[in-house]
């Protein structure tokens, strides 16, 4: 080995290690625990089984008898929806955002993006919080609209799939705007003119060159927004009132009241590897795109 | 309307009667206000013919770029018109005018194959399929790149982007091409053959082409007519010949091809005038005559070239270069030397 | 036709969108920044300007303990991610070269990916089960983790940067490679490594899902303690020490940003 390549494994290695033992490892010794029996006072414990999956489908009713149960799959499947309904609206509101940032004058260009970080930085409680104080029975809409005269008593804003669509985006649409900004920041102005002085309106110069060019960093922001959406604990929680359940929700309870260790990781793991495909099959397709970086 | 002296007297094509296809008519551009306030056009005036080879030549930064951006669209007129049709289009958008750019970053679209570059126009103006396929053949063929139809832009030479970009703006067939400094990004070999490509393009399509150059050279081999511009304001729009012969003032003669300017004072003339005399016009050590003028110079330098000799001398604290053809014998540096030429190829420039 | 000069840059009603998207971002925090002075118990109900739950937090025991844990974490976690990015980005100098580069980059780029409860469940699990037991330990190695990412990307923008001009310039006066790198590359890259040390902190600081799941008694930090008095309902205090977080991240995050932009200057 050449003495270069050997400082650079050397340099290398304290953060592999790192990662592969406190992230990876983990993650594998989790999906060792979903395969494994629910400990009487939590924790888990021999024998393997793959009861923590089965749970998934089948429950059992009061007579004893095992019939299939789609409650877990349903609430699969809206974490799936509202996740991907997030990345939907994050697209909307952020690419035209991302738009605006890109074309404004450099100086301006800064603090614009500056304002759009800045709240990534804050913590997620207080910016899911807030959005109990606003929309809460007494909160400041139902306020507001009770002084106007317009309602009586209060209309229930929170505790309902809306309002942790809301939160969740509120709290990931910077990871879209940046990732489309990125690109568009790097769009030779050039072609935005070239395909008006080819006979092409502002609406269909969008459409046909802003959108498609945008499209790597529309990608990369859409898998940052799902993979954390999806997890999503503090929105169903707070938002949701905990009767809402989305996944992450869900897993956090097998590791506090629920007690279902087994349970709780067999959750987890299947969020990873649907993550994981949704990745796979972006990167395949758009590998080169995605690099572009 | 147009600074008719120039253009009926000299313009060949007028006196043919080449019709008025654009008429750039009093532009003025300002950027910022105030204090701040930049100005980078100053009544720009002038026409452009139907069928005719223009170029807007001049130094960076004299507003070149700024006048064919406003033919375009880019960039709207502080004051003035653009007129065509007789209609003033300084204020629509750009989708809405006649007129093709060839940009000099070529702006081919990254993510559309050729074939779908140049088809783009065409579709915007609701072609028919088979009539755009016909006809993006037809300008592939045009600019010799036939095979390339399939590929994708970024795996093409500088020089083959340049011709897409070109047949792109060619395809519609627009009532202006501009072209904005399309060759300087090129190096010499293949600028000299884009340049004959150039000519042949604007000849076997009779489309207008305006072209912005900084290298005088180039505008001289290539232009029907030039416009002479520095520092925003628009000096001269004449043939070549007649810019090269009869400049109009200090800056154009000095600007286009090499030339001696010395003051009136030191050839015994009014003090306020300038004589501009061209290098190859000089002759060395010929006999006096009367039809001709003579300096006695001192010999500072003497290049030769090959095919001429540069010969460099001061007269009267003014620096005089001679370019006579082949060697130049008899001659050494120190010498004083007999400078003659023809009166007749002085051109009187007045300050 | 309008007599607007037609600009591609500035597209009609765009300006309006934005700012109410900023708006949109802006205007809630704010709400909890207004009531946090509220005189009155109701948090949304404003009944006068008070300092009072300022008072009630700065005198709340267990909440500064949890203070006290989350800042203790947070310092542990930055030295040890940052000390990491450092010498991961060192290694990828001439970018993320060979299998083992992109790898590496992979891995370190992977908690921003994984969701956080995936990442909090699989760290409980595995400290469970190997019975790692270290109080606060455990959270600073699982902070650790994630706040590598934070930590990296300002390091390894201004390495990109710098190029190897000045290293190599570098060498011609010091023999050897350590000398190199304290005197030439690290002073420059300084900025840049006080800025990843610092979004670190912040990453660290704001942590929820993490700490909630791995802390035990005692080891509270700062948002799950807020957490906890959510639970029991909304009041002006959690008003208070929200705001005081969110005052703190926006004041580190933008002394962060700033050294960046001053070491992009150079």
């Amino acid at each position: 080995m050449s003495s270069a390549s050997r400082s650079t494994a050397l340099l290398r290695a304290p953060v592999l290690l790192t990662m592969i033992l406190f992230m990876v490892l983990p993650m594998g010794v989790a999906v060792v625990y979903s395969f494994l029996t629910n400990g009487a006072y939590g924790g888990v414990k021999l024998p393997f089984t793959t009861a923590a999956y089965l749970k998934l489908l089948v429950q059992e009713d009061l007579d004893g008898k095992l019939g299939f149960s789609p409650a877990y799959l349903i609430i699969l499947w809206r974490s799936v929806l509202l996740a991907g309904l997030t990345v939907i609206i994050s697209i909307i509101i952020g690419l035209p955002l991302a738009w605006y940032i890109a074309c404004a004058a450099p100086a301006k260009r800064g603090r614009l993006l500056l304002l759009v970080t800045l709240p990534f930085w804050i913590n997620t409680l207080i910016r899911t919080y807030c959005w109990v104080l606003i929309l809460r029975d007494e909160g400041l809409v139902n306020q507001s609209l009770r002084r106007m005269g317009l309602i009586d008593g209060h209309i229930q804003f929170l505790y309902n799939d809306v309002a942790i669509l809301l939160g969740m985006v509120y709290t990931y649409l910077p990871f879209m705007v940046l990732p489309i900004f990125a690109v568009l920041e790097r769009l030779n102005g050039d072609i935005i003119e070239a395909s008006h002085d080819l006979y092409a309106d502002r609406w269909t110069t969008f459409r046909r060159m802003v959108w498609p060019i945008a499209m790597p960093g529309t990608i990369a922001g859409s898998l940052l927004v799902f993979a954390p959406a999806l997890g999503s604990f503090l929105a169903p929680d707070l938002l949701g009132g905990g009767k809402r359940l989305m996944i992450g929700s869900l897993i956090q309870l097998q590791f506090s009241s629920s007690r279902n260790w087994p349970f709780g990781s067999a959750l987890a793991t299947v969020v990873s590897i649907g993550i994981l495909l949704a990745l796979f099959l972006v990167v395949r397709k758009n590998f080169d795109k995605v690099l572009g970086r | 309307m147009s600074q008719v002296d120039v253009v009926v007297d000299t313009s060949g094509k007028a006196a043919v009667g080449g019709k008025v296809l654009l008429g750039v008519d009093k532009v003025s551009k300002h950027f910022g206000t105030g204090a701040s306030k930049v100005t980078a056009l100053e009544d720009a005036m002038f026409d452009i013919l139907d069928n005719e080879f223009f170029t807007l030549l001049g130094p960076s930064g004299c507003g070149k770029t700024t006048i064919i951006r406003i033919i375009a669209g880019f960039e709207a007129p502080s004051e003035g018109r653009i007129m065509l049709d007789g209609r003033d289009i300084g204020h629509e958008p750009p989708f809405k005018r006649p007129v093709n750019t060839m940009f000099q970053s070529y702006a081919l679209f990254p993510h559309l194959n050729v074939r779908q570059n140049i088809a783009y126009g065409l579709e915007m103006l609701r072609w028919k399929p088979a009539d755009i396929k016909r006809r993006v053949d037809e300008v592939l063929d045009l600019v010799q790149m036939p095979a390339f139809a399939d590929r994708r832009t970024n795996q093409m030479s500088g020089g083959q982007q340049q011709r897409i970009a070109l047949a792109r703006a060619l395809a519609p067939r627009p009532r202006l091409l501009l072209l904005d400094e399309p060759l300087s990004a090129l190096d010499l070999k293949l600028r000299k053959a884009m340049q004959t490509e150039l000519k042949r393009l604007q000849r076997e399509t009779k489309l207008t082409f305006v072209m912005v150059t900084h290298d005088q050279e180039e505008a001289l081999a290539l232009s029907d007519r030039i416009a002479v511009i520095n520092k925003g304001s628009v000096l001269q729009v004449a043939t070549p010949e007649e810019i090269y012969a009869r400049p109009r003032t200090r800056f154009v003669a000095d600007f286009i091809g090499e030339a001696n300017l010395l003051s009136g004072s030191s050839l015994g003339l009014a003090p306020d005038v300038t004589v501009s005399i061209r290098p190859e016009q000089i002759t060395v050590g010929m006999a006096p005559a009367a039809d001709r003028r003579e300096v006695k110079a001192r010999v500072v330098a003497l290049t030769f070239l090959g095919a001429d000799t540069l010969l460099e001398a001061t007269f009267r604290d003014a620096h005089i270069r001679a370019r006579v053809r082949g060697a130049l014998s008899g001659v050494t540096v120190g010498d004083e030397v007999s400078l003659s030429w023809a009166l007749a190829s002085e051109w009187i420039l007045k300050s | 036709m309008s007599n607007k000069p037609f600009d591609w840059r500035a597209t009609p009603g765009l300006g309006g969108f934005s700012l109410i998207v900023f708006l949109f971002l802006y205007a809630p925090l704010l709400v909890i920044v207004i009531y946090s002075f509220n005189v009155g118990r109701q948090a949304t109900v404003w009944e006068g300007f008070s300092f009072d739950w300022y008072a009630r937090v700065f005198s709340n025991r267990d909440m500064g303990v949890a203070l006290r844990n989350s800042l203790i974490v947070a310092a542990a976690s930055m030295a040890l991610s940052t000390t990491l990015a450092v010498t991961a980005a060192l290694s990828m100098r001439r970018g993320a070269s060979g299998a083992g580069g992109k790898l590496t980059l992979g891995l370190i780029l992977l908690p921003l990916v994984v969701p956080e409860i995936v990442v909090a469940v699989a760290t409980l699990v595995f400290f469970s089960g190997i019975g790692l037991k270290l109080g606060l330990g455990n959270l600073i190695i699982a902070h650790t983790v994630f706040c590598v990412p934070f930590a990296f990307l300002p390091i390894q923008a201004r390495l990109a940067d710098m190029g190897s001009a000045v290293e190599d310039a570098g060498r011609d006066l010091y023999s050897d490679e350590w000398q190199v790198f304290r005197r030439v590359t690290l002073p420059l890259l300084m900025p840049a490594i006080l800025s990843g040390a610092m979004l670190a902190f912040a990453s660290s600081l704001d942590d929820f899902l993490i700490s909630m799941l791995l802390a035990d008694a005692g080891q509270t930090t700062l948002p799950v303690y807020i957490y906890g008095m959510l639970r029991l309902g909304v009041s002006p205090e959690v008003n208070a020490v929200s705001t005081l977080l969110l005052g703190s991240s926006v004041l580190i995050v933008l002394v962060a940003l700033r050294l960046q932009r001053m070491s992009k200057a150079k």
